[in-house]
C-alpha cells in the first residue's frame, strides 16, 4: 500500500507540493490529475525515491522509499522523457535494469516485444519517441515490480499503441496485482484504466476519488417544467450545476440515481432525461461545488 | 536467458559493471597513451643511471612518452564526470536514483568503478615494462661486457662495462608506479568531488581547474610571499610536502624531483612510503567529503549552478586571495597609497570576478550578491594580511627557542666557502635532505642562537625606527646598503631548529655576509664544521670515470667529439687578476689534462685544506697571491695561500708555473672584445675594504658599526680613474682579491671585481685616487673610461 501524509516538498521558493495526503491500495490502478505544475510529477518522483520530502511521510508497505534500496526494488517509474536511454539498444536495455530487479524476465521481456516488435540492435535514439515510450513500459513491465508509476506514460503513442500499452498494463494488473500509480492531464486515460484518481492543483490534491463511486454519484439531467423553478426550488438534493436554456433546464445533481430520479420527478417534468456524464465533467462540476475556477486549473 | 543470470550480482556490482562498460571507450584511450608513455620512460631511465647525464638518445621520444602519459593522468577527470554525469542532467538523475541502490551503494559503485576504468589501463600499461624489467635482470643485470672506450687525447681502450641498469632502475621505477597510481587516485577524487558540488558539466570542468589550480597556487603564494619573502619563516620541507600532498600538481613536482630528474626541490630523500601515507589521508579526507555532499545533495539540484557554494565560495576565495598577493605583494603599501596600479588591477580582478558569476549564475539575476561576495572576499583578504602584518606574522616571526630546548640545528650557510660550490646554500631550506650542515655541537648551538638573536634585535631597532615600514627586510637592507655602487656581498642565513620535542622550525634571515661571519666565525672555525665542509667539498666531485664519461658524451653531443679539451677533463689555473678581462685569462692560464689519479689527489688535498686550516687563516684571508682554478665539467675555486696541500699538488703537476699577473696585458684596449665583454672600467674608492669580512672584523676592532662605517668611508667616495699611470701599474701589481688589515685602505674595482690595495701602498693609491674624477661627472658617458691614456675632458 502507497501511503503519502501530509507530504510538502519545496523548491527553493517554490512549494510543489503542500500538505499531501494519499493513500493507493494495492493491486489498483491510480490517476493523478492535474494542470502543469499540478504536483504530479514531484509525487511519482517522491514514490520512487528520486525526491526526498521536505515534510511528511511517503511510505510503501510501511516503509520510507527514500534511500531505501529494498523499497525501491518493488518500484519501477517511468518518468515523461526518453532521452537518457538514447545510448542504449533495446538489448542493452534489457541487460541493464536485468542487472538490479531481482524479478525481471527476459521471457517477459521478448513476449511483449513480439507484440510491438521493436528492433533489439538498434540504438534508442535512432527510436521514434513513441518507440521509446513502448520500449520503456515494456521494461517496466518486465521488471515485474508491484509498482509501476508512469509520468504522462502515454504521451507520444499512435491509438493503436496507446491501446495496446493499456492492455499490457491491465494484463499486468490482473495477473500480478500490479499497483500503478498514472499521472496524466488525460481524464479520458485515466477514466479507461485507473480505479480511483486524485486531482491536483497548486500542489495540493483537491479530492480523491473511486471512481465507480463518483461516475454513479453525479448525474446529469434535462428537464422542461411546467413552472419555472429556480435552484433552491429542489429541496433534499444537492445541486452541483443548474442552468435554464429556454423551456429546458440541466442539472448537474449529486446523489444515487434513484433518489435524484424522485426528487426532480416531484416537480411533475413533461420532459426528462438522465444524460451520462463524462468524467471531465464530473470534475468540472465537483470543482465548481469547490469553489474553484476550472478554467483556471486547466 | 533467464533472470536468474541476469542479477547474479549486486546491483552495486552491476552498477559498477555498467559504468565501466559505458567508460571502456576512455579506457582504451588511456591504455594506448599509456603503452607509448611507460616502456618509453623505463628505457630513458636506464639510460640515465647508465651514462650518469639527464641527456636521453632521443629527446623527442621522451617528450611524446611523458606527455602521453600526463596526458593519460589528466584524461581522469573525464571519468568522474561520465561516471557522476547523470547529476547534470535531470532525466538520467531520475533514471540513476530511482534504481533500486541506497545512496552509498550508489556513490561507491559509481566512484570505484570510475577508479577501475582509470586506473586498470595503467596497470595493464605495466606489462610490457615488467616483461622489460624481468628479461634485463635475469638477462643482463651482473653481465660484464666490454665497450671499446676513448679518452679525450683519442686513445682507445677496451673496458669492462657491468650491466646494472635494471637492477637500479627498478626502485625509481617502482616509485613513479606506486606514486603516480597515487596521484591518479588523488586527481579523480578531487574530481568527483567538485563534480558532486556542480550542478552543470560547465561547473564542473571550470570548479576542476579551480580546485587544482587553487590549492597548489595559493600554498605557493603564502609560503613564499607571505611567510618566506615577507617574514623570513622558512617551511620549505613541509610545504613541499604539503604541496606534494594536496595537489596532483605538486606530487608530480615530488615525482620527477624524487627520481632525480630536477634538482630544485629535492625531494630524493623524501620515502615513498610517508608521502604515499600523506596522499592516501587528504584522497580519504576528500573522499569522505565528496560522499558528506553526495548525500546532501538532491535530485533537484540538477542544473542549479554551484550546488554547494560554500566550496566554490572557498575555492574562488583562494584563488582571489592568491591573485591578490600576486599583484599587490603581501604589504600594505600599494593600498594604503591608493596606487594606481591597485586600482587598476582591483577593476579587472572585479570584472574577471563578475563575469564567472553571471556565468555560473546563467545571467544577470541577483549580480549584486556577486558584487558583495566580491567586497567580502576582499575585505576578508585586507583584514587578514593586516593582521599577519600588524601582528608580525603572529609572533613567529620573531620568536627564537632558548638553547637547552633545542637538539640539533641544521645550517644552511656556507661562510667564507659560500662561494665554493656545494656549500652555497640558498634560502630554500635547512635540513639534513637539503644538504645542510648537522650542528649538534651545545656551543656551536648556542652561538648559532646569539647570532640570530642579534640579527633580530637589529632588525626590531630598524623596525622601531621605520614605524610606517611594513617591509621590515626592505628597510633592513636600506638602512645598510645605501649605495648600490658599492660593492657588498650579503648571504641568507638559514637554520633549522630541531627542538628536543621534536618539533622543527626554520627560519631564515638576509645579512652581511660580513655579519654572518662574524655571528658565526666560531661556529665556522670548529671542527664540527670544518668536517662537514670538507665532506661537501669531496661530494662535489663525482667519481672520474663517470665525469670522464659524461664529458664525452656531452662533446658528442654537442658536436664537438674530435676536441680533446671538450671530451676530456681539464684543469685551468690563473691569477684573479687576470680574469677581469676574457681574452687576458685565456691567454694567461695554465691548462692541463686532469687524470684519475690528478683528480683524486686535487679533490682529497682540497678536503684536507678545509679541515687544516687554522681560525686564523680561515678569518683572515692569507695576503699571499690566490689563484682561481676550474675544472672542466664541476665548478671553480679560489684558493690563497694557506691551501698548502692543495697548492702542493698543483705544483706538481706544473699548474703554477709562470701564473702572473700582466697587467699591461689586461690593460691593453685590444683586448676588449666587442659586444660580449665589458669595456674597462676602473674605480678606486678610499678608505674602503672589497672585502665585507675583513671591514667589520675591522669595524669591530675600531669600535664602528656597519652603518657608521658606511657613512664616514664608503658613501659616494668612489672616483673614476681615466690616467693609467705607473702608479696604477703598481697598485695593481700589489693589490689582493683577499685582504685582511686593521687600517683603512683603498679599493681598487676592475670591472665589477674588486681588489684591496694593502695599507702601505696607501700613499700611491691615495695619488691615484685624487688624480681621478668625481664619478657623477662621468656617470651618463662612461665611454671615457677605458683605454690606457684616455684623454680628460
Amino acid at each position: 500500500m502507497i501511503e503519502l501524509k501530509g507530504v510538502t516538498k519545496r523548491f527553493e521558493d517554490f512549494t510543489a507540493l503542500d500538505g499531501v495526503d494519499l493513500t493507493v491500495e494495492n493491486g489498483t490502478a491510480f490517476g493523478l490529475l492535474g494542470s502543469n505544475g499540478a504536483g504530479k510529477s514531484t509525487v511519482l518522483r517522491l514514490l520512487s525515491g528520486i525526491y526526498e520530502a521536505d515534510g511528511g511521510t511517503v511510505e510503501i508497505d510501511g516503509e520510507s522509499v527514500f534511500d531505501n534500496a529494498e523499497v525501491k526494488r518493488k518500484v519501477f517509474f517511468i518518468n515523461d522523457e526518453t532521452v537518457q536511454f538514447g545510448g542504449m539498444t533495446l538489448a542493452e536495455m534489457k541487460k541493464y535494469y536485468g542487472g538490479f530487479y531481482p524479478n525481471f524476465s527476459p521471457e517477459l521481456f521478448d513476449k511483449l516485444n513480439d507484440t510491438i516488435k521493436l528492433p533489439e540492435r538498434k540504438k534508442m535514439d535512432k527510436f521514434s519517441k513513441g518507440m521509446k515510450r513502448q520500449a520503456v513500459v515494456m521494461t517496466g513491465l518486465a521488471c515485474k515490480t508491484e509498482y509501476l508509476f508512469l509520468d504522462e506514460a502515454f504521451d507520444g503513442l499512435d491509438p493503436t499503441m496507446r491501446n495496446i500499452v493499456k492492455r499490457m498494463l491491465v494484463d499486468a494488473m490482473l495477473d500480478r496485482k500490479l499497483t500503478a500509480v498514472i499521472s496524466s492531464h488525460n481524464l479520458k486515460e485515466i477514466n479507461e484504466i485507473c480505479d480511483s484518481a486524485a486531482l491536483m492543483h497548486k500542489g495540493k490534491v483537491l479530492f480523491c476519488r473511486d471512481l465507480d463511486s463518483l461516475k454513479g454519484g453525479v448525474h446529469k439531467i434535462q428537464a422542461a417544467f411546467e413552472k419555472d423553478f429556480c435552484k433552491d426550488d429542489f429541496e433534499g438534493l444537492e445541486i452541483l450545476h443548474f442552468e435554464k436554456n429556454g423551456s429546458l433546464t440541466y442539472m448537474i445533481a449529486k446523489g444515487d440515481e434513484e433518489t435524484v430520479t424522485e426528487a426532480v420527478k416531484k416537480k411533475e417534468p413533461k420532459i426528462f432525461d438522465m444524460i451520462p456524464l463524462t468524467l471531465e465533467e464530473i470534475f468540472i462540476y465537483e470543482m465548481e461545488e469547490m469553489g474553484y475556477d476550472f478554467k483556471g486549473v486547466e | 536467458m533467464t533472470s536468474k543470470a541476469l542479477n547474479k550480482y549486486s546491483p552495486s556490482v552491476h552498477n559498477g559493471y555498467w559504468n565501466i562498460k559505458t567508460c571502456r571507450k576512455y579506457s582504451l584511450i588511456f591504455l594506448l597513451l599509456h603503452l607509448l608513455g611507460a616502456p618509453a620512460m623505463l628505457i630513458n631511465m636506464m639510460y640515465n643511471i647508465t651514462n650518469h647525464i639527464s641527456n636521453t638518445p632521443s629527446e623527442s621520444v621522451l617528450y611524446i612518452a611523458g606527455g602521453a602519459t600526463a596526458l593519460a593522468g589528466a584524461l581522469g577527470i573525464i571519468v568522474a564526470f561520465t561516471n557522476f554525469r547523470y547529476l547534470f542532467n535531470k532525466n538520467q538523475v531520475d533514471m540513476s536514483l530511482s534504481a533500486p541502490l541506497s545512496m552509498k551503494q550508489r556513490f561507491l559503485s559509481d566512484y570505484l568503478s570510475g577508479l577501475v576504468s582509470y586506473i586498470l589501463p595503467f596497470l595493464a600499461s605495466q606489462i610490457p615494462s615488467v616483461i622489460l624489467f624481468a628479461v634485463g635482470l635475469i638477462g643482463y643485470d651482473g653481465h660484464e661486457f666490454t665497450l671499446l672506450k676513448t679518452n679525450s687525447l683519442g686513445e682507445e681502450w677496451l673496458s669492462p662495462y657491468i650491466c646494472e641498469s635494471f637492477g637500479k632502475a627498478l626502485p625509481a621505477y617502482g616509485r613513479l608506479f606506486i606514486g603516480g597510481i597515487l596521484l591518479m587516485i588523488m586527481l579523480y577524487t578531487l574530481t568527483v568531488l567538485v563534480t558532486v558540488c556542480s550542478g552543470t558539466l560547465f561547473d564542473a570542468v571550470a570548479q576542476t581547474i579551480l580546485l587544482n589550480g587553487a590549492i597548489p597556487a595559493f600554498l605557493i603564494i603564502l609560503f613564499e610571499r607571505v611567510f618566506r619573502e615577507r617574514f623570513m619563516l622558512d617551511f620549505s620541507k613541509p610545504y613541499l610536502h604539503i604541496l606534494s600532498w594536496t595537489s596532483p600538481a605538486g606530487g608530480l613536482l615530488m615525482l620527477i624531483c624524487g627520481i632525480g630528474y630536477e634538482n630544485v626541490y629535492d625531494y630524493s630523500a623524501v620515502p615513498i612510503l610517508s608521502w604515499a601515507a600523506g596522499v592516501i589521508v587528504f584522497s580519504a579526507a576528500v573522499f569522505a567529503l565528496a560522499y558528506c555532499f553526495y548525500k546532501k545533495r538532491r535530485a533537484e539540484d540538477v542544473s542549479k549552478p554551484l550546488v554547494f557554494r560554500g566550496v566554490y565560495a572557498v575555492m574562488i576565495t583562494l584563488m582571489l586571495f592568491t591573485a591578490e598577493i600576486i599583484f599587490f605583494g603581501p604589504d600594505m603599501d600599494m593600498i594604503k597609497q591608493f596606487d594606481k596600479y591597485f586600482f587598476g588591477v582591483l577593476a579587472v580582478g572585479f570584472g574577471i570576478y563578475m563575469l564567472f558569476e553571471i556565468i555560473s549564475n546563467r545571467g544577470l539575476k541577483k549580480l549584486w550578491r556577486g558584487a558583495v561576495r566580491f567586497v567580502s572576499t576582499l575585505a576578508v583578504f585586507l583584514i587578514c594580511i593586516n593582521v599577519i602584518n600588524t601582528t608580525r606574522c603572529f609572533g613567529a616571526e620573531f620568536n627564537m627557542p632558548e638553547a637547552d630546548e633545542v637538539e640539533t640545528v641544521y645550517l644552511g650557510y656556507g661562510g667564507v666557502y659560500n662561494e665554493f660550490p656545494n656549500i652555497s646554500f640558498t634560502y630554500f631550506g635547512a635540513d639534513e635532505a637539503w644538504g645542510a650542515f648537522v650542528i649538534k655541537d651545545r656551543n656551536n648551538i648556542e652561538n648559532i642562537l646569539n647570532a640570530q638573536n642579534d640579527i633580530i634585535a637589529a632588525m626590531k631597532e630598524a623596525l622601531g625606527n621605520n614605524k610606517d615600514k611594513d617591509d621590515l627586510y626592505n628597510g633592513y637592507w636600506e638602512n645598510i646598503l645605501l649605495d648600490s655602487d658599492v660593492p657588498y656581498a650579503y648571504t641568507y642565513l638559514t637554520a633549522c631548529h630541531e627542538l628536543k620535542s621534536g618539533i622543527r622550525q626554520t627560519k631564515c634571515f638576509p645579512v652581511m655576509t660580513a655579519e654572518a661571519v662574524r655571528c658565526l666565525m666560531n661556529v665556522e672555525t670548529s671542527e664540527e664544521y670544518k668536517v662537514q665542509a670538507a665532506e661537501f667539498i669531496k661530494e662535489d666531485f663525482p667519481p672520474y670515470d663517470e665525469l670522464a664519461e659524461s664529458r664525452k658524451t656531452q662533446a658528442e653531443f654537442m658536436g664537438k667529439a674530435d676536441d680533446p679539451e671538450q671530451r676530456g677533463v681539464y684543469i685551468y689555473v690563473s691569477d684573479p687578476l687576470n680574469n677581469v678581462v676574457y681574452q687576458a685569462m685565456v691567454d694567461k692560464r695554465i691548462k692541463k689534462f686532469v687524470d684519475k689519479g690528478f683528480y683524486e689527489e686535487f679533490r682529497d688535498a682540497l678536503a684536507a685544506d678545509i679541515v687544516n686550516r687554522t681560525a686564523a687563516e680561515y678569518l683572515t684571508p692569507c695576503t699571499e697571491r690566490s689563484y682561481n682554478i676550474y675544472i672542466s665539467g664541476l665548478a671553480s675555486w679560489e684558493i690563497d695561500g694557506s691551501f698548502t696541500e692543495t697548492l702542493k699538488v698543483l705544483a706538481e703537476h706544473g699548474c703554477l708555473d709562470g701564473i702572473e699577473a700582466d697587467i699591461d696585458y689586461i690593460l691593453d684596449e685590444e683586448n676588449y672584445i666587442n659586444g660580449s665583454i665589458p669595456k674597462m672600467s676602473i674605480t678606486i674608492s678610499e678608505n674602503t675594504f672589497d672585502n665585507s669580512v675583513s671591514r667589520v672584523l675591522h669595524c669591530q676592532k675600531i669600535g664602528m658599526s656597519n652603518t657608521e662605517y658606511f657613512d664616514k668611508y664608503v658613501l659616494d667616495k668612489g672616483r673614476y680613474v681615466i690616467h693609467y699611470s705607473d702608479e696604477l701599474k703598481e697598485l695593481f701589481s700589489v693589490m689582493q682579491s683577499k685582504y685582511v688589515t686593521d687600517e683603512l685602505c683603498y679599493t681598487i674595482s676592475l670591472n665589477g671585481n674588486s681588489f684591496i690595495i694593502p695599507p702601505e701602498y696607501s700613499e700611491i693609491a691615495e695619488k691615484v685616487f685624487l688624480s681621478s674624477e668625481d664619478k657623477d661627472k662621468y656617470a651618463e658617458n662612461t665611454s671615457l673610461y677605458y683605454g690606457i691614456g684616455a684623454a680628460v675632458e
